[in-house]
């Protein structure tokens, strides 16, 4: 107990040098650049211990710094969703993947498919190494879904629409009622559930579903329509009078600016035909559409209340999650070796140090963040739900 | 082991290539023997252009199941891409600079063709685990920017009369089966076959789990890799032997004399590298897994302490 004090002390000392005393939110924009550093972390490397690594690290920091809001309980669902990826991929590499490997496990019939389906084969014998790909190639994807949805408990979509700039504010809007679809359900359903147990209806299976699914559904639909109530009666989606020549240049801009953005990315990510051209395209491109955003954003007139500021634990949150991705670029340069799973011939993955040293980095804005304002960190005012 | 096995495999290709090269001495035209399948039924003839230039022909028994089995029965050794499965990026070892980690750029890449012998090379649509190659089909495989490999397919040169096998190993060439092995393979397999095992299930860090997809062929029944180089070796001895009887054929490609001793040596040595550099130990995952467990752990007693409140 007294090394937990101690531990304790020490944090609290940590704080003040960082300036942060006071229980507050840590800017979402912040959390997202951290959670996608670690997702782009996960998408470099087919080495399962690395995936197993960062996951552990995304539930110590969620753990540590999620909010009160529903969407702070949404990584679990999360996880189910990345279990069931990993599950997919592995039904798909018994029907349709590429079988190699020679430790043989199960013998399948090979089913034929017509020329014009050439190079799918249905069926055939899966080996061990073909299925433990298919396993560790659905656990990144899982991973980086899991990254996503620690973002999302960790700064809350709502706050994030705060942060945009003012020209991606429409496009941030449809954005963030996208990814508040998925909680939300989850979040329906467990309260529709528990108000049948309440009113004794232990009905389950197909039959049950029947009885969850309306309710839920009704639910949904009745709470967007709140929610865009609420957001018309806020001054969402309201523009300046403006004449629709100019508009019509800001379309223009911003659609040519992307069309030769996207050239450019072809070019720099290709590399085969108009290598010399891409990334002076590529820059035209992005002055551009930076131009068109910006006469778009003239026509936006917002203020925010009580904005969120962004202080020495933000750049801490970004910068941890830049050093993950700096480690695993570093190692992928000196030893690429570490960041597969070997598998011709089959072997342990391996635990590259360096890597492992950015995922330690990774978990510091655990600890070195102000705590979030919570019902029990501050117990006088809840904040408003945005 | 690993000793062992690689001191068989040397002793055997220093055997084969001193049998070839007495063949040489005895008969006119010294090699193209051992190239391309004798007949239309015995196998699927495989044509490989190397990055250096060097091209070697040869024939790989029975009716493999794919253009990857065609390859490994021709005792070629494969490398995938690790990101990329099915992707073909080394052929016995070569491109040696490919860490075969993401795909090759279209300007150094192995391209797949096929052809019938004696027609004309066909770029193949669909990759090396995709297609069926028929027997007395030629498959060829050259690296580059997508060049065909650099000789013609080659005709499959029928010997007139049967050729009459003196020695125990019955056909001539490379296109005996493997199950016909004489008994100098056994031994090796009961000294082997403990390495290919450790391999799956310890997967010990051991220069042997590199050797053997080098010498794996892609005739179904996997067991056994290490009589297959034993065979290989045997049977390269045995076309030395048996050269004498079938009539020489004008075949261009480099002598595959030099190439079955070269490629069975070289192989081994890039080989065993990557295994040593690419496993592993189990070590190292076991402290990942620890390192893992430890900071789930710290998350859940976290998130009970919140819980209750303290």
């Amino acid at each position: 107990m007294a090394g937990v004090a101690a531990t304790h002390r020490n944090l609290s000392a940590l704080h003040r040098a960082l300036g942060e005393t006071l229980p507050r939110a840590v800017h979402p924009g912040a959390w997202w650049g951290w959670a996608l550093s670690l997702a782009v972390v996960a998408s470099l490397t087919t080495n399962p211990l690395i995936h197993l690594l960062l996951i552990a690290v995304l539930t110590l920091v969620v753990t540590a710094r999620r909010g009160d809001s529903p969407f702070a309980r949404a990584l679990r669902y999360y996880v189910f969703l990345g279990v069931f990826v990993i599950a997919v991929r592995v039904v798909l590499h018994v029907l349709v993947g590429l079988k190699f490997g020679s430790v043989e496990l199960i013998r399948l019939p090979t089913i034929d498919l017509p020329s014009w389906a050439a190079g799918i084969v249905l069926g055939g014998t899966i080996y061990l190494e073909g299925l433990l790909r298919a396993v560790a190639e659905g656990l990144r994807l899982a991973t980086i879904i899991i990254c996503v949805g620690a973002a999302n408990a960790l700064a809350n979509p709502k706050r994030l629409l705060r942060a945009f700039p003012a020209a991606l504010h429409d496009i941030g809007t449809a954005l963030v009622v996208a990814v508040s679809v998925a909680p939300q359900l989850a979040e329906s359903v467990v309260r529709v559930m528990r108000a049948r147990r309440l009113r004794g209806d232990h009905r389950t299976g197909l039959r049950g579903l029947k009885h969850i699914a309306i309710p839920v559904l009704h639910d949904t639909l009745e709470r967007s329509i709140h929610l865009a109530a609420s957001m018309d009666s806020r001054g969402y989606g309201r523009r300046d009078a403006s004449d629709p020549r100019s508009e019509r240049v800001t379309t223009a801009l911003t659609f040519a600016g992307l069309i030769l953005a996207m050239l450019g990315l072809y070019g720099v990510f290709v590399t085969v035909g108009f290598s010399l051209w891409s990334w002076p395209l590529l820059a035209a491109g992005l002055a551009l559409s930076y131009a068109g955003l910006r006469r778009a954003g003239r026509a936006v007139r917002r203020t925010a209340y009580r904005p969120d500021p962004w202080r020495a634990p933000e750049w801490l949150t970004l910068g941890c999650g830049l050093v993950a991705v700096a480690a695993i670029l570093l190692t992928r340069r000196l030893s690429p070796e570490g960041l597969i799973l070997p598998l011709e011939p089959l072997g342990w993955p391996a635990l590259p140090l360096l890597t492992l040293a950015g995922l330690l980095v990774a978990t510091v804005p655990a600890f070195l963040t102000p705590e979030p304002r919570t019902s029990r960190t501050a117990p006088r005012t809840r904040e408003a739900f945005v | 082991m690993t000793r062992v096995h690689l001191l068989l495999r040397t002793a055997g290709a220093v055997l084969s290539s001193v049998a070839l090269a007495a063949a040489g001495l005895l008969v006119v035209a010294p090699s193209a023997q051992a190239a391309a399948c004798t007949s239309a039924s015995s196998g699927v003839t495989v044509v490989i252009t190397f990055p250096n230039g060097s091209t070697s022909v040869r024939c790989a028994p029975g009716d493999p199941s794919s253009g990857a089995a065609a390859l490994q029965g021709a005792g070629f050794s494969l490398e995938q891409v690790q990101t990329m499965p099915g992707f073909i990026c080394k052929i016995d070892g070569a491109p040696a600079s490919d860490p075969c980690v993401r795909v090759p750029p279209t300007s150094a890449y192995w391209s797949s063709w096929y052809a019938k012998p004696g027609g004309n090379w066909t770029y193949s649509s669909v990759g090396a685990y995709g297609r069926d190659p028929a027997p007395g089909s030629v498959e060829g495989w050259s690296f580059g920017a997508g060049a065909p490999p650099a000789i013609a397919p080659p005709v499959i040169n029928t010997p007139a009369p049967p050729p009459p096998p003196p020695p125990p190993p019955p056909s001539t060439s490379k296109t005996t089966t493997p199950p016909k092995s004489t008994p100098k393979p056994s031994t090796s397999t009961s000294a082997s076959k403990p390495s290919t095992t450790s391999r799956t299930t310890s997967s010990g860090g051991s220069g042997s789990a590199g050797q053997a997809p080098a010498s794996t062929t892609g005739t179904t029944e996997a067991s056994a890799a290490a009589t297959e180089t034993a065979t290989e070796s045997a049977t390269a001895a045995a076309s030395g032997t048996g050269s004498e009887t079938p009539p020489t054929s004008a075949m261009t490609e480099t002598t595959e004399t030099d190439s079955v001793s070269d490629d069975d040596v070289t192989a081994a040595g890039p080989a065993e590298g990557g295994a040593d550099t690419g496993a592993g130990s189990s070590s190292g995952t076991v402290a990942g897994v620890g390192i893992a467990g430890a900071l789930l752990a710290a998350a859940g007693w976290l998130g009970w302490r919140r819980r209750i409140g303290t």
